[in-house]
């Protein structure tokens, strides 16, 4: 595939930008397009994780992207986070081994590194980055979901430690975790400023139960499940920022968590669009290439307007994220285009391949199944509508 | 107007329609209130960056920063000096 195709989707980069080190990455990453891409399918149908590709990652070095200089990683800003991983989307066709990475970057990588204490960063980072330890955030309970600040999980301060108990349901990469960010109620009497705070948990500590994978319509190579917290006894130094800083950390967590997320759709999505492409000029009927009916040529037209309103969109986030200010509501915004387009995008890819495009062994459905997921997390649409709303002054 | 009163005004105006913006008590506690939730935290820190240019750095969402328009005084007033 030509990079040139991929590289300046998401516009004009900021002076930051390591453009060198950005091209070398994704240069490095076509090395182990064979590893990623081999038989992903069969784990999809098993619902199970490669460790062969998860170790993959790992040695790509892509685990250790957001993590400081200092700890061993490469500090990548948003804007070039975005491109690695638009990058990685396009030529990555395990998708839930794309979503773990951004999980294990978004949940623990990046709060620690921005909120953590010296001593914990010191602990967490280098393996973190090393990929010898997995993060994962356990925020949604079986009660509580897009209201997410009414979780029932309690932290009780007291000497050295907290007692955390409660309930977390639905955590990707819960069963490969070794660390996993528990956010928890800390004081009785605060609401969502002030009364949570973020914990870095180690799952082996006694008490924290990590229940079935769970089975789910895509994503499928993502593992998930569901935790239990029994009186676990969680030092003092597991607190990330300060106590109460919860609802700070969250808003930041998932502002890189919508940006890696969907960085990697819109390569997935342009990706889908080449194949589509290809499909369209090749297959015949009623003598001649389905792509020179109009019905087939404006669908590809259209899918290609989404892709690239979906990539304007990131590249907005973007830049907000580097200082450009509005960044509730250009994230808000993102995650609500990117995800949908991804999703219509999918469909129209099914059609486009008609039976093939339903067959699970051409990897097209996988497409659909995956999409859909992002309708939900990191804030549903309608989550996301409402805060567009509110942000432009309803 | 001050950057205060532009903030004063806007907190009236987003949260609070029925106080008139010269009778926000300035010490008056916005969160325990009612008057600011996390989201209007949010939509206030949206409004301090976009439209009086101050940059908030991800640890100052806190709530205590945005408790009164005495706290928001004091944050700008710190900022400011620090730039200066
Ligand atoms: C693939 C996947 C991965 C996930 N990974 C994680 C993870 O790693 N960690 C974690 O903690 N959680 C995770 N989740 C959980 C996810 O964050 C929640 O499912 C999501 O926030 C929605 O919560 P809910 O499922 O309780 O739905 P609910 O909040 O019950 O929503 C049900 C419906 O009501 C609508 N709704 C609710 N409130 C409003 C409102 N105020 N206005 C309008 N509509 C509303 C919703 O949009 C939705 O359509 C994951 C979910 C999925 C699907």
């Amino acid at each position: 595939m030509t990079r040139s195709l991929t590289l300046p989707a998401t516009g004009a980069p900021p002076a930051s930008f390591r453009a060198d080190l950005v091209a070398e990455l994704c240069q490095g990453l076509d090395r182990w397009q064979g590893v990623f891409n081999s038989n992903w399918q069969e784990d999809d149908r098993a619902g199970v994780l490669s460790q062969n590709r998860w170790q993959a990652v790992c040695e790509a070095g892509l685990t250790a992207l957001t993590i400081p200089e200092a700890y061993g990683g490469l500090a990548l800003t948003a804007a070039e986070l975005a491109q690695v991983l638009e990058y990685l989307g396009s030529i990555c066709e395990d998708s839930g081994l794309g979503f773990t990475l951004a999980t294990h970057l978004c949940s623990t990588c990046i709060p620690v590194a921005r909120f953590g204490s010296d001593a914990l960063k010191a602990a967490l980072l280098p393996a973190l980055a090393a990929g010898d330890c997995v993060g994962a955030h356990a925020i949604t309970e079986p009660d509580s979901g897009s209201d997410a600040f009414a979780m029932r999980s309690r932290a009780v301060p007291g000497p050295g430690g907290y007692t955390l108990s409660g309930e977390k349901c639905y955590i990707s990469s819960a069963p490969l975790a070794d660390v996993i960010v528990v956010y928890a109620r800390t004081h009785p009497d605060k609401g969502a400023l002030g009364g949570f705070s973020a914990l870095a948990v180690d799952r082996h500590l006694p008490g924290v139960t990590v229940g079935q994978p769970r089975s789910k319509m895509g994503l499928r190579t993502a593992p998930m499940a569901d935790l239990h917290f029994d009186a676990v006894a969680v030092p003092d130094g597991a607190l990330i920022g300060r106590e109460g800083q919860g609802f700070s950390i969250l808003d930041y967590v998932m502002k890189w968590e919508i940006l890696c997320v969907f960085a990697l759709q819109v390569g997935e999505m342009r990706r889908q669009l080449r194949r589509s492409i290809d499909w369209a000029k090749g297959r015949q009927q009623f003598g001649q290439a389905i792509g020179n009916y109009q019905a087939v040529s404006h669908r590809i037209a259209d899918m290609h307007m989404r892709l690239e309103g979906a990539a304007n969109w990131l590249s907005r986030a973007v830049a907000a994220m580097e200082g450009g200010g509005r960044a509730s509501l250009e994230i808000a915004s993102a995650k609500l285009a990117i995800s949908e387009a991804h999703v219509a995008n999918s469909l129209d890819a099914i059609m486009l391949h008609g039976g093939a495009g339903y067959m699970s062994e051409t990897g097209i459905e996988a497409g659909l199944r995956n999409a859909v997921g992002g309708l939900i997390y990191s804030g549903t649409s309608d989550i996301q509508r409402n805060r567009i709303a509110a942000m432009i002054g309803l | 107007m001050t950057q205060i009163a532009r903030i004063r005004a806007f907190i009236c105006a987003e949260f609070a329609p029925d106080i008139q913006p010269q009778d926000l008590p300035a010490d008056l506690d916005l969160i325990q209130s009612g008057i600011i939730d996390s989201l209007g935290v949010l939509k206030l820190v949206a409004f301090l960056e976009d439209d009086c240019g101050i940059a908030i750095a991800p640890e100052e969402l806190d709530a205590e920063l945005y408790q009164s328009l005495d706290a928001i005084a004091a944050l700008i007033d710190g900022k400011t000096a620090n730039a200066a």
